[in-house]
């Protein structure tokens, strides 16, 4: 096995446990905490709220605006 | 008969603000990235949701339905197994053997439909982080 697919096999295994565990937590709530759950948790707390707003700014404009350039 | 008028009222809000939605990321994604333009673009909805966030913190207290937290360690590892991840294939090199999120998403948004969807994604993620 390459490096790459080796790496790219280790996005896909977290992408996968991601996707399962968020169906789950869907299926088994309120048991169990949902992602949105979670979030809106983090909404309810001033500083996590803008630490939420930060983070999807920051994906926003590093995919969009500055491209990978970012950080070289 | 007259109980449908609000739902359809309510149904042609949210089409329109999907359509508006889905032309603005069409429009935002066919923008170059460095440029003023494409800044404004992604700024705009980034300082919309700001606003939503000072607003959000008026009514904080409004919303305090008990959650679960049973599983949280599981997001936890998770995130942490990508964030560990991400470090380490960015801090290696060649790029090729060790690509990060930002070298995949690169190429799905090489081409005008893939920058579109990307951008609609990030845009919906916003909206149901936001609007609550």
């Amino acid at each position: 096995m390459s490096t790459s697919t080796f790496s790219y096999a280790i996005y896909a295994v977290i992408a996968a446990s991601w996707v399962a565990w968020g169906v789950f937590t869907r299926i088994e709530r309120p048991r169990y905490a949902t992602l949105g759950g979670i979030v809106r948790r983090m909404m309810r707390n001033p500083v996590m709220r803008w630490a939420v707003w930060a983070s999807w700014a920051f994906v926003g404009w590093h995919l969009f605006v500055r491209g990978r350039g970012a950080f070289k | 008969m007259e109980a449908t008028h609000p739902a359809r009222r309510v149904s042609w809000r949210v089409a329109a603000v999907v359509a508006a939605a889905l032309a603005y990321s069409w429009i935002a994604a066919g923008l170059r990235p460095f440029t003023h333009p494409e800044a404004v673009a992604v700024a705009i909805p980034i300082i919309v949701a700001g606003i939503a966030t000072l607003r959000s913190g008026h009514r904080a207290g409004d919303a305090a339905v008990p959650e679960s937290c049973r599983g949280i360690w599981v997001w936890r590892g998770l995130l942490g197994a990508f964030l560990v991840w991400e470090l380490i294939s960015y801090r290696s090199s060649p790029r090729v053997d060790y690509p990060t999120v930002s070298s995949i998403t690169d190429a799905v948004m090489s081409t005008h439909p893939g920058r579109f969807a990307m951008f609609a994604i990030w845009l919906a993620v916003g909206y149901r982080i936001f609007r609550r």
